[in-house]
């Protein structure tokens, strides 16, 4: 069997600020062609399990694996080289608001491979033609339906072929069909790139299109509100 | 004795923020210049938005300089030549003009032009990125926003200050010549015109302007980016964050200008 790509081992997470921990002795494990998904409310801790994976913050104990890297014994240039094998679609998509579409997905391609424009072009279009985005408009993000942004942004997040993809809350902002027509795209990308995913989100209907390994996570902090 | 104690407190406390910003800002042009130094690590993307950067900045400014230009040589050269000659001083005329023009003015007001289009452009658009998530998402993708975002507009806006206070300068006086050949009562010929310029523009003005030139366009780039990174997500971050990106460039220019002003009288 092969080495996981990401292991946490009882990971716990507490924030001074709140007297319950963001996360408690999580542990998961991912392998190669499989997706998982944390699955739980707002403030259950899914984007924090995220944040450990891409080493955006460091767990209070236990461990986390990412590719067989430790993500807190990685300098900047370390964690930069992480994330380029770590695909990541965050909430809102984080597409950039004054370039195109499918200058949106050929950006990871432009500054890391150094491509020259055509050959960018022809790789985003063969991945755009995996993904059922045939005549990509020329168009800002903001101006693109919400179902398409999300498309835009997979795209970009696969654009590198990662090998693990960590996707935060994919469906939010999609209602009615298109948030089937999403968890079918997922499906779909992960049977046949076979890339390992880990999706965390609050929606335990329709993730059951994508996988059927969830690892449920408790609701923990409660978000407070002052009217200003 | 206590409302002393708590004014100095409060007064220690601002400067103290203030060196650290200043720390900051330098630290994020020390870094800026050593990437710019190095052109073959940049990747052309990034070269691409620094291009963008210099032809928003610059070419796109083109007709407010030029504007800015004709209107300083009708008012500056025009009159110094009108004011001068009633005084009986026509010989301060030449040097009047390199200090004002090359020195002061010319440096001072593209300065002002630039952070008026492009500081805040880059303050607002930078801390909308920030707000959205686009600058956390391409951190995440392992695009370092430093080298995407940052370092290109501080370039790009270096370059676009540099040309724009050449062209300022040039159009001044070329247009000031012009003027004065129609308005002044007894204006100098082309080759007097240039001679009494010659004559009084020292290696030392050179110096002076291109300190007031390349440092200007570093410091309204690079405040105009810390302010719009580190935005905060309220509903105020975005105007706060773009009035700080003409406020503080505005402060530092001429702190920078009037210190450079002050060694190079002393020196």
């Amino acid at each position: 069997m092969s080495a996981p790509l990401l292991w946490f081992d009882a990971v716990c997470v507490h924030d001074p600020d709140y007297a319950e921990p963001l996360l408690e002795f999580l542990r998961l494990q991912i392998r190669a062609g499989e997706a998982v998904a944390l699955v739980g409310p707002s403030g259950s801790g899914k984007s924090t399990a995220l944040a450990l994976a891409l080493g955006e913050s460091e767990p209070t104990a236990g461990a986390v694996q990412v590719l067989a890297w430790d993500p807190r014994a990685l300098d900047r240039a370390g964690l930069r080289e992480l994330r380029l094998r770590v695909g990541h679609l965050p909430q809102q998509g984080g597409l950039l608001s004054n370039l195109t579409l499918a200058d949106n997905i050929a950006l990871p391609l432009l500054f890391h491979r150094r491509l020259e424009e055509g050959a960018a072009r022809h790789e985003v279009r063969a991945l755009c033609r995996l993904l059922d985005l045939h005549e990509l408009p020329a168009v800002m993000p903001a101006l693109a339906p919400p179902l398409l942004r999300q498309a835009v942004a997979l795209a970009r997040a696969l654009i590198l072929q990662p090998t693990l993809l960590l996707i935060d809350e994919p469906d939010a902002g999609l209602g009615g069909d298109a948030q089937e027509d999403w968890w079918r795209l997922l499906w779909r990308v992960q049977q046949e790139l076979g890339v390992a995913m880990l999706v965390a989100t609050a929606d335990r209907e329709h993730v059951q299109i994508l996988t059927g390994t969830v690892v449920p996570l408790q609701k923990r902090r409660t978000a407070t509100f002052r009217l200003l | 004795m206590t409302r002393f104690l708590t004014v100095a407190d409060g007064l220690g406390a601002w400067l103290c923020a203030l060196v650290v910003y200043a720390l900051d800002i330098a630290t994020l042009i020390g870094h800026g210049l050593f990437a710019l130094a190095m052109p073959w690590r940049m990747t052309p993307v990034a070269r691409t938005v620094l291009v963008k950067q210099v032809l928003f900045t610059g070419v796109e400014a083109l007709a407010y300089v030029l504007l800015a230009a004709v209107l300083t040589a009708l008012v500056l050269v025009v009159q110094a030549q009108v004011q001068v000659a009633g005084l009986g001083q026509t010989d301060l005329f030449g040097r009047l003009l390199v200090v004002v023009v090359i020195q002061e003015g010319g440096p001072l007001l593209v300065a002002l032009l630039v952070i008026a289009r492009s500081g805040t452009a880059i303050a607002t658009e930078l801390a909308t990125m920030q707000i959205g998530g686009e600058i956390r998402a391409l951190d995440l993708s392992g695009i370092d926003p430093f080298h995407y975002l940052v370092v290109p507009r501080l370039g790009g806006v270096a370059i676009a200050v540099a040309c724009l206070v050449v062209l300022f300068v040039t159009v001044t006086f070329g247009a000031g010549f012009l003027l004065s050949r129609v308005m002044a009562p007894s204006p100098p010929d082309l080759a007097q015109f240039v001679g009494i310029l010659a004559h009084n523009l020292h290696p030392d003005d050179l110096l002076v302007l291109l300190a007031k030139t390349v440092v200007p366009g570093l410091l309204i780039a690079a405040i105009a980016c810390h302010e719009g990174c580190a935005t905060t997500p309220t509903i105020t971050g975005v105007p706060r964050a773009t009035t700080r990106g003409v406020v503080r460039p505005i402060a530092a220019v001429l702190l920078w200008n009037a210190g450079v002003t002050t060694v190079a009288f002393l020196t």
